[in-house]
């Protein structure tokens, strides 16, 4: 283990004892620590908190702010020193005894300014130990944290990175202290909302879209969400309204345009503006699977099973078996379609049995032409048959199995498309067929 | 061989008539089918009126015309035009009521199994059926030891058996009604299964074919029907017709019955 780390690691016991109370302890470690490095402002300043005389006390300030001048914690507390003139109560240290917000006195016990609410100590998302609000990074692993000075900000932050690492209850935490900032600014308030959702609390995530909405009228993102926030809660006139307003403020969120579909379905289940605005969202997210499932169940509604049979196989290939589109989209098929699967219609296999058909008639008649002998079957005749059935299997690519193996391979998971592409591949593929038996019918 | 022979000549005595069977209107046009309906009876006009006058000599013509006959020893022995001369056959016929007969079944069947193999599926269908009744034809032909396959043949029975064969494949349970005549010719219609109809008709070709090996080894001639050409197209119909439909449609038919259900 390298010194750095040594004194790193003997810096982290000495913290942690002096919190969990250990001050023997706590003191032999940081003086160790400073004994091998003298200009460790950390230690010193831990070092002061655990001291029991109050001249030792001051040694330890006066050496923090000789390593920084600025130490506000130390000069705060050489302060008090100097006021009461009689040493201060051993607490655990929360890098000063003053809040570093408010400068107001602080608590023997506790991790919160009670002046301000200001948290002092914080938990490192990235390693769990606890780290002074001041410090914009985590000690122990290097962890950035932000400058607790940019107030609700620094707190979304934290509440972003604890989520992150699934930490929900320092989430919360976290955004509870952000709240406490007051917050006007109206992306700021958006963010906490949207984290807010993401921890499951819909309640705090409505108060605090409302605020955005109020804010802010034209965040169309906002009202969307605190529509859907509103519909879950079966305010549908509410929703509506919001996602109108959405809607004049931005035509082409596809989340907007979502919502608002479903909500037109939940009415009306067959109704042609919610797939109007499902197309909508389709064109502007094409693989976004839970459009197309509304689309399905909005076109089997109107009994349009050929079409619904098209959006819920869409839906079965961009989610899998075990996913909740996933298996209503295979159940509907299962019911509405119960034939052959995906691979069945465009696999090797089937592939195959169409070129088959396109290539017999040749077979036959390079057969037929070489006296019913096939190993008379004259060379030219088999490159016709190869070109046949080059041909077999473009013309079969562009019309029956458009997405068969290779030309999914070679065009996308899509296969043969657009009509350009069937013409594009079709035509050369009849003439090159139709070119292989005019020749091995002249028997060439 | 008297037994067979009999039995054939009772079979023989029997005219069936497929008048109607029990499916709906067809869900699309039946376009190949009465494209080839067109075209045979175009090409009976022109081979058997208007080209003779064309060609003017009438011995010419006589060769001439062989080579779009099936001659089935020409094909072995490599002369004539081939394949082709298999396609050009499958489009003549002897006689009016040659060419009616063969139409009329081509449209009872063909139009079902065009409505659903599809317009250019049934089209290439058909082709197949055309080769493998041809040689079918010229196996069989070849094989009889008076002829030796030297006699032309022509007509599309062939490929209207595959179409039938088609037919059986895919309703085998339909029930047509029928007009049989008797010996009696006192006309009456019966429903029967599409497999009775064409069993009746394949049991006719089998005999036939037997009889006809049985007669020429006796060096007598027994009919001018090409059986192994029916047959021929029996066998084609029936294997081919798996290449040629949708695989929905062939799904479908392997499921156990209670499970079928349509799609929308």
């Amino acid at each position: 283990m390298s010194r750095a780390a040594h004194i790193a690691d003997l810096l982290r016991q000495g913290i942690a004892a002096a919190k969990a109370g250990h001050r023997v302890e706590a003191r032999q470690t940081l003086t160790r620590v400073v004994e091998l490095d003298e200009r460790n402002e950390q230690a010193w300043l831990w070092l002061s908190g655990v001291v029991d005389s109050p001249e030792d006390r001051r040694v330890c300030m006066e050496n923090v702010l000789a390593i920084n001048p600025d130490n506000a914690a130390a000069q705060a507390g050489l302060r008090w020193l100097d006021q009461q003139g009689e040493p201060r109560p051993s607490v655990a240290p929360t890098e000063a005894q003053v809040c570093p917000r408010c400068g107001a006195g602080l608590p023997p016990y506790g991790n919160t300014c009670t002046a301000c609410g200001q948290v002092l100590l914080i938990v490192c998302p990235a390693c769990g130990e606890y780290v002074d609000v001041v410090e914009t990074a985590c000690s122990s692993c290097g962890e950035p944290l932000g400058d607790f000075r940019e107030g609700a900000r620094y707190h979304l932050g934290l509440a972003r990175a604890y989520l992150k690492r699934s930490h929900p209850a320092l989430a919360e935490k976290a955004l509870a202290s952000a709240e406490i900032e007051e917050p006007d600014d109206a992306q700021l308030l958006a963010d906490m909302a949207a984290l807010y959702e993401a921890l499951h609390r819909p309640d705090p995530a409505i108060a605090t879209y409302e605020r955005v909405v109020a804010l802010d009228p034209t965040d169309a993102t906002a009202c969307v969400r605190l529509g859907v926030l509103y519909q879950q809660r079966g305010l549908s006139d509410k929703a509506r309204a919001l996602y109108k307003q959405a809607n004049r403020q931005d035509g082409k969120d596809p989340e907007m345009l979502f919502a608002l579909a479903r909500q037109c379905l939940e009415r009306d289940p067959t109704s042609r503006r919610a797939i109007d605005l499902l197309l909508q969202v389709a064109r502007l997210v094409p693989k976004h699977a839970p459009t197309y499932l509304l689309l399905g169940r909005a076109y089997q509604a109107r009994g349009k099973g050929k079409t619904a049979i098209g959006h819920y196989q869409r839906v079965a290939q961009l989610t899998t078996a075990d996913s909740e589109p996933g298996r209503e989209a295979r159940h509907e098929l299962a019911k509405l379609q119960p034939g052959p699967s995906y691979q069945l219609n465009h696999g090797w296999g089937e592939t195959a049995r169409r070129m088959s058909g396109l290539l017999l008639p040749l077979v036959l008649a390079a057969w037929t032409n070489a006296r019913l002998a096939p190993l008379e079957i004259s060379s030219e005749a088999w490159t016709a048959l190869l070109a046949a059935c080059a041909g077999a299997f473009l013309w079969a690519s562009a019309t029956d199995v458009p997405k068969n193996p290779i030309t999914c391979t070679l065009l996308g998971e899509d296969g043969v498309k657009s009509v350009v592409q069937r013409i594009l591949l079709g035509l050369p593929g009849a003439l090159l067929w139709l070119l292989a038996f005019g020749l091995i019918l002249i028997k060439v | 061989m008297f037994v067979v022979l009999f039995l054939d000549f009772m079979l023989s005595l029997v005219f069936l008539l497929p008048l109607k069977d029990e499916r709906g209107p067809e869900k699309r046009f039946p376009m190949v089918t009465l494209t080839l309906i067109v075209v045979n009876i175009v090409v009976h006009v022109v081979f058997h009126y208007l080209a003779p006058r064309w060609v003017g000599d009438k011995e010419i013509w006589s060769v001439l015309r062989l080579l779009f006959l099936l001659i089935p020893a020409a094909v072995l022995e490599g002369f004539g035009l081939g394949a082709v001369s298999m396609i050009t056959a499958a489009f003549l016929h002897a006689n009016w009521p040659h060419l009616l007969g063969n139409m009329f079944f081509l449209f009872f069947f063909g139009r079902r199994v065009e409505d659903l193999m599809g317009s250019w599926k049934f089209a290439l269908f058909y082709l197949v059926c055309i080769f493998i009744s041809g040689i079918g034809s010229v196996l069989g032909r070849v094989a009889l030891p008076l002829t030796q396959g030297w006699i032309p043949g022509l007509g599309a029975s062939g490929a209207v058996m595959g179409v039938m064969a088609a037919y059986l494949f895919l309703y085998s349970e339909q029930r047509i009604r029928t007009l049989v005549v008797l010996v009696i010719p006192i006309p009456f219609t019966v429903k029967m299964q599409a497999w009775v109809f064409i069993l009746y008709t394949v049991l006719r070709d089998v005999m036939n074919a037997w009889l006809e090996q049985e007669f020429q080894a006796r060096g007598y001639l027994y009919s001018l029907v090409d059986s192994c050409a029916h047959l021929g197209g029996l066998v084609a119909g029936m294997v081919c017709t798996y290449l040629f439909l949708p695989a929905e449609v062939l799904y479908y038919r392997h499921r156990p019955r209670g499970q079928r259900q349509r799609p929308p």
